[in-house]
């Protein structure tokens, strides 16, 4: 033993202050999460709804609940993180085609959209991660090739198999075009083709039986906001929207489920409050009504998390530091399907809502 | 094993004193670095709050808020970067010195008997344990520091914050993830066989042929790299993951290669 004495003394500092680390970083203790569930119609229903939250510890923990009670924890470390959990969402051809440089990329809701503009014809591919169902067509149309630095494509309405797309030309003079892929017959048609003003923009929002709704907005020299509305474009005139004058500058409201109607929801209205709100633009009376529901729990704004899902909202917020508040409403009826507590027993702070998926 | 044992132990013993010597010293450096922070922060303060005119809490405003453990901590990156610097000289020395010692010791190394992979193996293992105390006892240090930054600092001027604070340094070497320190570990043993090919390839051959070896080794490292870089970026082929994967087992390959040769040239070609 004597003989080694030096290499147990290099030895045993390295060894005891490594394991003093480790036995450290072993007593950080997680979150350790329960879902309490205090109202609920469909059990069933429950298993499909994941929700993530993420800490903002020293030791980085990612853990995906879902409503039924099943939880999964995973640490983050650095072989984890060399692996792109972006790419990871998607099958592998079809984050192929998202990777390519000629290639628009654009999100609603569960769907991801990619398109390829060619000389002759128009490459489209969707991806649902709520089915996890992918799509492809090539539909044949002469377009000028947009200009990769200078253009935008993306997707801003969809109606069963007609795709509706906003293709903006920013050159010299701004160009905001609507088209409408017909992935049915396999067509492209152009609808409308608007030249722009200098300082101005323009996202289309949604397309129904009364015409293409857009906001537009207009900027002064310096770049600041001057004015923004929304307009109804029948085809014959265009309206301006002023019942939705009061929410242009905020820009929320987007096309509800059924088309024939505009939604907002997660618009600040008071930082604790029991109530969870959203409001809705009908185009046959004109006007915007507010709709609430009252929650168990007084739940903090900041840091909520909204989003629509198969015509249900999903909402989910601090109701103090560590617990979680998840509502889901039936929008239709104005009622609340679910309603549930994720508690965490270990009463950690500073977690966030990362992302809600709703597979079907 | 027992004549891994006793090679190991001679190289630690012949190392003993310096790497001691400057353990020590980076305890001592970092945690007077320490002081030096608090104490300049909180002289810093004074003299605005007399120069001034001012309360406390607005020269605290005045100077970004109150001290964070990170700002205490400013100089533990440069310690850190003097301990790589170190490690890497140290991978040098480590087989230099048998050879440019007065003893020659390399005769004797070369000559005992059993295989020569031991040696490698020994030095190897020298220096991996000297990163782990270095990676030890800046933990140590760190919660140390975080005492005499508790300490010396009334309450009101100090800043919440994690154990290790807000220095990107530590986060990287401290994640609190055993996997992270076996992967900075690995790294570690990556980096130190490099330095043990370059040196048996110099002792192995004349100047101007171990210098085409070194570079042929080198761009065996760098050329794949770049290639499957612009061929991915170029045919995307493959998703990111699969990227990773392709790449991950490219290094795990050239490391095999590394250390292949390295016992290869301690065998065969290593002159004295």
């Amino acid at each position: 033993m004597r003989r080694y004495k030096e290499m147990i003394i290099v030895g045993s500092i390295a060894g005891v202050t490594l394991l003093s680390y480790f036995g450290y970083a072993a007593s950080i203790k997680g979150s350790d999460y329960e879902v309490e569930s205090i109202r609920k119609e469909n059990a069933e229903a429950l298993k499909k709804v994941n929700i993530e939250i993420e800490n903002g510890d020293i030791k980085s923990t990612q853990y995906n609940i879902q409503l039924d009670g099943q939880i999964h924890s995973e640490s983050q470390n650095y072989i984890t993180g060399l692996f792109n959990s972006y790419a990871a969402d998607f099958p592998a051809n079809f984050y192929r085609f998202l990777s390519k440089e000629d290639v628009f990329t654009s999100e609603m809701g569960s769907r991801t959209y990619g398109i390829e503009v060619k000389a002759s014809q128009l490459n489209y591919h969707s991806y649902d991660r709520s089915t996890q169902k992918q799509f492809k067509k090539t539909l044949s149309h002469r377009l000028t090739v947009p200009d990769r630095e200078m253009a935008d494509i993306r997707v801003f309405h969809q109606d069963g198999m007609n795709v509706y797309v906003q293709r903006d030309d920013h050159g010299t003079k701004e160009k905001s075009t609507v088209l409408l892929l017909n992935l049915a017959k396999g067509k492209v048609e152009p609808l409308q083709s608007e030249q722009l003003k200098t300082n101005q923009e323009r996202h289309y929002v949604a397309v129904n039986d009364y015409g293409i709704v857009y906001r537009e907005i207009a900027y002064d020299a310096e770049g600041v906001e001057k004015d923004s509305a929304y307009y109804l474009d029948n085809g014959k005139g265009i309206k301006r929207i002023k019942a939705l004058d009061a929410y242009a500058s905020e820009g929320s409201f987007n096309a509800a489920e059924n088309s024939q109607s505009l939604i907002a929801y997660g618009t600040f209205d008071s930082e604790k409050s029991k109530s969870i709100k959203w409001s809705t633009y009908d185009f046959k009376t004109n006007q915007v009504k507010q709709h609430k529901v009252e929650g168990q729990h007084a739940y903090r704004f900041n840091g909520s998390y909204t989003m629509i899902a198969q015509g249900k909202l999903y909402h989910i917020a601090n109701i103090n530091d560590s617990d979680f508040q998840v509502t889901v409403v039936d929008t239709k009826n104005e009622s609340i399907s679910y309603q549930g507590i994720i508690k965490d027993k270990n009463a950690k702070k500073n977690r966030l809502v990362q992302d809600v998926t709703v597979s079907e | 094993m027992k004549k891994f044992f006793m090679l190991s132990n001679e190289e630690i013993k012949r190392s003993f004193k310096l790497y001691l010597s400057i353990l020590t010293m980076l305890v001592i450096v970092e945690l007077t670095s320490v002081v030096y922070q608090v104490l300049h922060y909180q002289s810093k303060l004074e003299d605005l709050m007399k120069k001034e005119r001012l309360t406390e809490m607005e020269a605290v405003d005045q100077l970004n808020g109150p001290l964070t453990f990170g700002d205490a901590t400013n100089y533990f990156k440069y310690m850190i970067a003097i301990g790589i610097m170190f490690t890497i000289l140290y991978a040098f020395q480590i087989w230099y010195r048998d050879w440019y010692g007065e003893s020659k010791y390399i005769y004797r190394l070369l000559m005992l008997p059993g295989k020569r992979i031991t040696i490698l193996l020994s030095k190897l293992t020298t220096v991996l344990v000297f990163v782990c105390g270095f990676m030890g006892i800046q933990w140590i240090t760190i919660l140390l520091s975080r005492r005499l930054y508790e300490w010396l600092l009334p309450e009101h001027l100090q800043a919440a914050s994690k154990i290790i604070g807000e220095s990107a340094a530590l986060n990287m070497l401290y994640t609190f993830n055993v996997i992270d320190t076996f992967v900075i570990l690995a790294l570690a043993l990556f980096v130190i066989t490099m330095v043990f090919l370059f040196v048996l390839t110099e002792r192995s051959y004349q100047k101007g042929k171990a210098l085409l070896t070194i570079a042929k080794d080198v761009a065996l490292l760098i050329v794949p790299f770049i290639a499957l870089r612009y061929l991915f970026d170029l045919t995307s082929i493959l998703i990111p993951n699969q990227q990773v994967f392709v790449y991950l087992s490219f290094i795990l390959i050239y490391f095999i290669y590394i250390s292949w040769k390295c016992v290869r040239l301690l065998n065969h070609k290593v002159s004295i």
